[in-house]
Formats: C-alpha cells, structure tokens, sequence
C-alpha cells in the first residue's frame, strides 16, 4: 500500500511528524509491525538494526610496553531498544552507508585501550579476559551511540618487535632440538639397521655364492663321473674281457697240460713202468738163476763132500759099494747144470712172484734131491748104515739139513 | 498502539546467563531474553560472577547496562 509501512524484522521505522511520540522522543519508532503514514505531514525513515561489521588496524602497545599491529573485526549493530534506536537514528540515519568506517574509527582507539589493559600472552591466550576488556573499554562508549558491540574477534597479531618470536623461540629451539635429536636417532637407527640388513644381506649373498659353489662342484663331480663312466665302464669292460682271456688262457694251458699228461707222462709213465717191471723181471730172472745156480753148485758142492766123506768113511770102512755112489756124485754137478740150463733157456714169465720161483727153485732142488735119494736108496741095502766119521747122525738128515739151508737162501 | 511495549521493556527480575565472567570492578556481560530474543547486556555486580552462572537482574543503570546478583539456590 502507499501509505501503510511496514518495517522489516531487522528494520526501525522512524516517523517523524507524528503526533504520537514515544516517551519525550521527537518522532515515533515502530519495530515490529506496520503503521500509516501520512503523506506531506509525517516523514518515515528507515533504520537497519542488522549486524554490520568494522575492519580495524591499529599500532597498539601492550601492557608490558610491547609494541604490535593488531587486526581485528568489531562485529556490532543498533541496540533493540528505543533508547540505543534513538541515539543511533539520531546519529547515523544519513550516514549509514559510512556507519561501519565510522563506528570502526571509534573503536580503533578503544582497541588501543583494549590492547594498553592486557599483555600479549592474554591477548594470544584468554579470550574471557580479552572479551572483558573490550566490555570495559568500548560499553559506555557505544552506548552513548546506541551501538551494541557483539563481538571483537582479533585477526591477526603483527610481531614487529619480535616479541612474540623471541617468546616462542626457547620452545621453538627446544622443539627444534628434539626433532633434531629424534631425526638423528632416527637417522642413526635407519643407519644401523641399513648397514644390519648390509650385512645381513652381504652374510646371505656369502651364503648364496657358498652353495652355489658348492652346487656347481657337485655338478661337476657329477658331470666329471658321468665323463669319465664310459671310459671306466670301457676299461671295466676290457678288463673283464682280459680276465676272460686270461681264463680261456689258463684253461687252454691246463688242457694243455692235461693233454701232456695224458698223451705223454701217462703212457711215458707206462713205458718206464713196463721197463721197470721188465727190469725187475729180469733182474729177479738173473737173481733166482744166480740163487739157482749158487745153490745148485752149493748142493753140488755138499754133495761132493758128503761123497767125500762118504768116500773116507769108506776108504776107512772099506765099503766098496760106495766107491759107485761116488761116481754117481761125481756125475750131478753135470745134471745139475743142465738142469739149469734148461732152467735159463726157457724165457718165462713168472706170474707169481718171488714164490713161484722158489717152487721151481725147490722143485729143481727136489728134483736133485729125489736124485741123491735114490741114490742113496740104491746104496742103503742093509738099513744099517755105519755112522759117519763125525757121528751125528745117518746121512738123510745132512741131507735134510742141506735142504733147509738151500731153501733159506733162495727165499733170501 | 503498543508501540512502547516492545521498547520500553525493563529487564529486571529477568534471568539470564553470563557469557563474559564480570570481575568486581567492571563489566561483563549477560546474554537476557528480552523481545522474544536473546540480547547481551553489559553486567555489573558486587562480586565476581565466572562464566555460565546463571543470574538475576537486580537493577539497570542504563539501556544497555544492568546489576545482576547470582541466583539463589
């Protein structure tokens, strides 16, 4: 509508030219709600009660003398109630546009107080203390321009003495000599464990080349055998052949050997076996003929003395019958040899040993004696036969004893 | 009109909360509901009151300035 205003929630209408006033106001204030306004007669002017803000940058000293450039934002606005309306309407309703620069001048020098009633550790630290200097400094102050100042927030603090740098630096120092020294650990560790694992890894690559080595010796051991396995297996097998022949050698020579024997030492043996046999033979033949011989000239001999005894004994009995005997005796040397010449002509082989030759030697002997027997028979007619000359006893006993002897020799 | 009721308001005997602790030589400061909000008043009292106390207005010296004591109890 033309005439009916309404003010905005942040808004302060302000009429002026009313009739009704507030209290001993020269105008009218109305917040809130809507109002007529008479054209020509009344005038409405409009103030904004909303938050504005100043920018402030100041050269302050600090309680200790400290010199620092402070920015800060006052963040204010006009006051809600009718007299801080009245006081700002009256103050800054044509200078709103400029209110922030203005309100921010003002306050720059209550900042300085502000900064002047605390130390920089306060301003950096308590903001509780910050914001009660700022209530002591600016509150009557703003009041009297119905501003309400909301908050001061202190952006930013300029170190143009280096206060605040030497203030840090012990713990800055301090801080920085611990990351020094833990950098230096650290390094120190890193070293230690780098050159650790150096080692470690020199140790395994000792290890490694170790078993390489000896992985390739073994390879080679191996590779060495399996080069020398055919010429071994070769002169293995050579060898064997050798032994082979050595043994068809050994077995031809003993075949050989065999061989002799049988085709030479055996019938060699045989033929010296036949000669020795034929040797010995002959060698009994010409023994048992000497034996023969021997004996038959012994008997011969016996005989002949026998006869001579014979002979004397008769000679001394003066038995003539005897004198014939003695012829008889005279004539068996001449049997008795051609006995054995009959013996030595005949070529025989004795079978039965040195016996056989001994009956035929005893059966030639016999055959001498069954002579002298009869001869003996033939001059025995009385059967009283005078004793002979040494008187042992008749003659068939010499005889007999004659006989034992010639068989000892011959057995001999 | 009730134009003067929603400026001319006093806050005593509201209370409210201290949002600046109020030492015993200055001020500090209250956060009291008045006009359906909260505003902040610059706070004085006879003993030092810490922060969050909560706290009744005794007085007010001006539009903008008020003598709180602690709340009993």
């Amino acid at each position: 509508m033309l005439f009916w205003h309404v003010p905005a929630p942040n808004e302060a209408l302000l009429i002026s030219g009313s009739k009704r006033r507030t209290g001993d106001a020269q105008f009218r204030i109305v917040t809130g709600h809507g109002c007529w306004v008479m054209p020509v007669k009344q005038k409405a002017s409009v103030l904004a009660l909303s938050l504005r803000e100043a920018e402030i940058s100041e050269d302050c000293v600090t309680q200790q003398g400290i010199r620092i450039g402070v920015r800060a934002v006052a963040v204010f606005k006009v006051g809600d109630d009718q007299t801080s309306i009245a006081n700002a309407a009256r103050r800054f309703l044509d200078e709103q546009a400029t209110m922030e620069e203005l309100v921010g001048r003002i306050f720059a020098g209550h900042l300085r107080s502000i900064v002047g009633g605390l130390t920089v550790e306060q301003i950096i630290r308590e903001r509780d203390r910050v914001a009660q200097e700022v209530k002591d400094g600016s509150h009557s102050e703003m009041e009297k321009l119905g501003i309400v100042v909301d908050a001061l927030q202190i952006q930013e603090i300029a170190d143009t003495s280096g206060y605040i740098t030497n203030l840090a630096a012990p713990h800055a120092a301090a801080v920085a000599s611990a990351a020094r020294i833990a950098q230096a650990k650290a390094d120190q560790e890193a070293t230690e464990r780098e050159q650790q694992a150096a080692a470690l890894k020199a140790e395994y690559e000792r290890d490694t080349a170790i078993k390489r080595a000896g992985f390739l010796a073994e390879t080679e051991q191996y590779q060495a055998r399996a080069a020398q396995a055919g010429p071994l297996s070769q002169a293995r097998a050579s060898q064997e052949v050798i032994e082979e022949q050595t043994a068809l050698a050994q077995r031809q020579a003993s075949l050989a050997a065999q061989r002799l024997e049988g085709e030479v030492r055996r019938p060699a043996d045989a033929e010296a076996y036949r000669l020795r046999t034929l040797a010995e033979a002959q060698r009994d033949q010409v023994r048992f003929e000497a034996d023969a011989r021997a004996y038959s000239e012994r008997a011969v001999a016996q005989a002949r003395a026998d006869a001579n005894t014979a002979v004397a004994g008769s000679l001394r009995d003066g038995n003539q019958e005897l004198i014939a005997a003695n012829r008889t005796i005279e004539n068996l040397p001449a049997l008795a040899k051609a006995a054995a010449e009959g013996l030595s002509g005949s070529r025989l082989t004795v079978l039965n040993g040195t016996d056989g030759i001994n009956e035929i030697a005893s059966g030639i002997v016999g055959e001498g004696l069954a002579i002298l027997d009869s001869l003996k028979n033939g001059t025995g007619t009385s059967g009283s036969a005078p004793p002979l000359a040494d008187g042992t006893g008749p003659l068939p006993q010499k005889v007999t004893n004659l006989k034992r002897d010639g068989a000892g020799s011959g057995s001999s | 009109m009730s134009a003067t009721d929603d400026t001319d308001f006093s806050p005593i005997g509201v209370i409210g909360r201290v949002t600046v602790s109020i030492p015993t030589d200055g001020p500090g400061e209250v956060l009291l509901p008045v006009r359906g909000g909260t505003e902040a008043f610059a706070a004085w009292s006879r003993e030092p009151i810490a922060r969050h106390t909560q706290v009744i207005v005794v007085d007010h010296t001006s539009a903008r300035s008020v003598i709180v004591a602690p709340l009993p109890g």
